[in-house]
């Protein structure tokens, strides 16, 4: 379910990606600083959208510098932080904790359980940090497994269910005037995040009859065309709301990665499957 | 409701989308509560371009930015009780009539609790013209799209459920023309569907979380 909210980098110019790196940058920095080295290992690009999506709203005081760091020995690198991106990092952690516990409890990998234990204390830490956002996670996983089990399972319930997770996730404080408004994005953008999953992992679940809410609709035939224009009708009530918020700094940033990025990965998946269907078809 | 939204705002009522949001945010920096502690009359102004904001951002249906058709509400023009309509309603199960009841009193888990009641087999593009509009009400986005879907499927020539597909699918189509506004290339998922361009040295950069090669 990660990794998908990420820019389009061949979308942005060079000013543009250096300011999109350093939100990455200072995000892996302050993961360290707050949680640890090993923590880094955790980071992905979803929250450094958090990071930029919160600062362009509230335009926070700014630390930043240059530097070097294990990922990067050889160049020094430019990277910016704020309130915001020590939120995100707390929110990595405590994503990456749930994460892992899932992945055991599905998979069984022990390298997911080890990993969870490592993380473990960190997220107890930030669970204190921030309950209502904590809970949420907490709460939203564990009813998510409920309804990956239910017999007759509601194409839309595990999608709400993951987008509640991402309104919290998007509402870091209090605001009485915008604070609906990032709950309502966050949560179709979770929408739109869990169903695009749903796609990519379609052909698999279908062959190991695994839990896939897309299975229920169009009697489990659902076409690529098809796919496709829930995806847009979902992400389209996301930039829908996006669209209204009163954003300026690095809004081109952001949508590049709404309107173009949010596809990368399923772009590549799609054009996989249909690359080994040929070769299939070309086999028999 | 302020009668000249753009006037609070300092802005031409022809203003760009980008004019309107600069605009805001450079009154909210002057008069943020939290700028002017204690200050009742900043506090009073920041509720006055808030509310500016809001006004122009979300209009009414019909003041909609795209002649009201994307926000334009699809069930409002569920009215039924056309003669026609009547003679066709009499041969229909009860679960069917109760749930077109119950939308009609905006009652839409009832609508889909009645609905439930009609076995697979007898579903027919009536009851997934109902169970769309249900879904829809109550936030189930893709179980609607579903059944509209197959309202079309199962009589394809009637233009109320077409007109109801379409609608769902609008945000969709207003979701890509933006996209094309910004300049972004759509994705190319390999059948040229919906094709602009991905190529593979972005894949390969993406492997290597695209930036090891930096120096």
């Amino acid at each position: 379910m990660f990794g998908y909210v990420e820019a389009n980098i061949r979308a942005l110019d060079e000013a543009q990606r250096r300011r999109y790196r350093g939100a990455y940058c200072g995000l892996c920095r302050s993961l360290k600083a707050r949680h640890g080295q090993l923590s880094r290992m955790t980071l992905n690009y979803d929250m450094t959208f958090l990071v930029l999506l919160l600062s362009s709203m509230y335009e926070p005081e700014e630390r930043s510098g240059e530097g070097r760091c294990l990922v990067h020995p050889l160049c020094r690198r430019g990277w910016w932080a704020n309130r915001f991106t020590d939120y995100a990092a707390d929110m990595n952690v405590a994503l990456a904790y749930y994460n892992c516990l899932d992945d055991w409890m599905d998979e069984k990998k022990p390298l997911s359980l080890a990993e969870a234990k490592l993380l473990e204390s960190r997220y107890r830490v930030v669970a204190e940090r921030w309950p209502r956002q904590c809970a949420a996670i907490e709460d939203c996983t564990a009813r998510l497994r409920d309804i990956e089990t239910a017999a007759d399972p509601a194409p839309d319930a595990a999608a709400d269910c993951f987008g509640r997770l991402m309104g919290e996730l998007f509402t870091p404080e209090a605001d009485p005037v915008w604070g609906s408004h990032f709950r309502t994005f966050g949560a179709a953008l979770g929408r739109f995040i869990y169903m695009m999953d749903a796609c990519v992992d379609y052909e698999r679940d279908r062959k190991r009859g695994s839990y896939n809410p897309l299975l229920a609709l169009h009697g489990g035939a659902l076409t690529q065309a098809e796919m496709l224009a829930l995806l847009k009708m979902l992400i389209g009530a996301c930039t829908a709301e996006f669209e209204r918020l009163p954003l300026v700094q690095d809004v081109d940033i952001l949508r590049s990665v709404l309107y173009s990025g949010v596809w990368t990965r399923y772009a590549a998946k799609m054009k996989k499957e249909k690359r080994d269907a040929e070769d299939d078809q070309r086999s028999v | 409701m302020i009668s000249d939204p753009y006037k609070v705002l300092g802005v031409a009522p022809n203003a760009s989308d980008e004019e309107i949001k600069a605009a805001y945010r450079a009154l909210a920096k002057k008069y943020h509560p939290d700028l002017n502690p204690g200050d009742a009359n900043a506090a009073k102004r920041m509720n006055e371009i808030n509310a500016a904001y809001d006004q122009i951002k979300n209009p009414q249906p019909q003041q909609g930015p795209y002649g009201g058709a994307a926000y334009a509400d699809p069930w409002s023009a569920y009215g039924y009780g056309g003669g026609a309509y009547q003679s066709q309603a009499e041969a229909e199960r009860n679960e069917v009539k109760a749930a077109r009841n119950y939308i009609r009193a905006r009652q839409f888990a009832q609508a889909v609790t009645a609905l439930s009641g009609v076995p697979q087999g007898e579903r027919d593009g009536e009851w997934y013209y109902l169970h769309a509009i249900a879904s829809y009400n109550l936030d189930r986005r893709v179980a609607a799209l579903d059944s509209a879907r197959r309202a079309c499927a199962l009589s394809p020539g009637n233009m109320q459920y077409r007109q109801l597909l379409q609608q769902l699918e609008s945000g969709g189509q207003v979701y890509e023309d933006m996209g094309r506004g910004f300049g972004f290339q759509g994705v190319d998922l390999g059948n040229g569907r919906w094709c602009w361009s991905l190529c593979l040295a972005n894949l390969i950069c993406r492997m290597f979380g695209g930036h090891l090669f930096c120096c």
